[in-house]
């Protein structure tokens, strides 16, 4: 008899965590310490203690986007020209923003993004979705969902993995 | 100020296309990935909100729970202007909405199979199936397996003829390689296909 698919990684819920107060200013993430491997499989099962702050609360609590979803291989990009008033805007911009602006200076995907500010995708999106309406990252959607690439991006990719 | 827009718009932005790497637990996604991919592969989560049914409803704050959903992801850079990522599937039949989201606009899927426990991959080839995302299987072959030939494991997953399965060592970079190679060769037949008729 197999065993039937993912019954293996039917991971509990975490422990509910206490409510906190979301106003009150947030500890530091958890880094390195509690960060397991990231290529094990499995260890996202295992970080019981989840982060210590609500993945939500650097949003105000915001969940969706001002703007359209960004898919995870949408790059993003600072938008050079308005860079200069970044400054103007003064405390509008979280430290979170300022990372995404800082990393964003070459063009890099939203899930490279959100992995490397250590922050779940959805609150990348809302962030990016700050970013946006303020001007001040451009984005570039992949090809629509259903629109295959042209045959020439397809054979470029084929000659390119060839050639690795 | 409009000065500066010039600089932006000479920049290059790469092409991203999205590769999904699915299968059953420990069929070897995340070694697949990180045998192809030229960064250390990476991990991006999704914090999952459990909402109430009346989310507007206060009362039910307190209980909601968060849980996170990892996905791993690596990068191949071709030339200046392709990127590929390769995200493997979050391995758990419930986030099957996770799912949708790296499989819409994806170019096409590799599921991975290991022959132990074949019905692992079931659920992924249905899926891609569904939704009509081109993918190729690739028997992920261990070292302590009983080895099966194409047309069995063929005959066993009840696979449509056109659907390329190929026998590879997830661990291997060549062989990885290959697979994927063989998932573009197949979109690019089914577009040439589709072009045609």
């Amino acid at each position: 008899m197999t065993d039937p698919p993912g019954r293996h990684a039917a991971g509990a819920p975490r422990p509910q965590r206490e409510p906190h107060n979301e106003s009150y200013p947030w500890p530091e993430r958890p880094r390195e310490g509690l960060r397991a491997q990231p290529w094990a499989e499995s260890t996202w099962m295992d970080r019981d203690a989840g982060p210590v702050v609500r993945p939500y609360a650097m949003t105000g609590g915001r969940v969706h986007p001002s703007s359209s979803a960004f898919d995870v291989v949408a790059m993003v990009v600072v938008n050079r020209a308005a860079l200069p008033g970044v400054s103007e805007l003064g405390h509008g911009l979280q430290p979170e923003h300022r990372a995404i602006l800082a990393y964003a200076r070459e063009p890099l995907a939203v899930a490279e993004l959100a992995s490397h500010l250590d922050l779940a995708l959805g609150v990348v999106r809302v962030l990016l979705g700050d970013l946006l309406g303020e001007g001040l990252i451009e984005i570039y959607h992949p090809p629509a969902a259903g629109v295959l690439p042209d045959e020439s991006v397809l054979k470029a990719v084929i000659n390119g993995l060839r050639a690795l | 100020m409009d000065s500066g827009h010039s600089e932006v718009g000479h920049r290059s932005v790469p092409t991203a296309i999205k590769i999904v790497v699915a299968g059953g637990f420990g069929a070897g996604k995340t070694t697949m990935v990180a045998a192809v991919s030229e960064i250390r592969p990476l991990q991006t989560e999704e914090a999952l909100t459990s909402e109430g049914v009346d989310t507007d409803d206060l009362t039910g704050v307190e209980r909601k729970t968060t849980t996170t959903v990892a996905m791993d992801f690596g990068r191949i850079t071709i030339g200046s202007d392709i990127v590929l990522y390769l995200f493997g599937t979050p391995g758990q039949d419930r986030f099957w909405f996770l799912w949708d989201e790296l499989a819409l606009g994806a170019l096409g899927a590799v599921v991975l199979a290991d022959t132990r426990r074949l019905a692992d991959c079931f659920p992924s080839i249905d899926y891609f199936e569904r939704r009509g995302t081109p993918f190729v299987v690739a028997v992920n072959c261990f070292d302590d397996t009983e080895t099966y030939s194409e047309a069995e494991v063929r005959d066993a997953l009840d696979l449509d003829g056109h659907v390329p399965l190929l026998l590879c060592d997830a661990r291997d970079r060549v062989s990885s390689k290959a697979v994927l190679i063989a998932l573009v060769e197949h979109v690019l037949a089914l577009a040439t296909s589709r072009t045609r008729s």
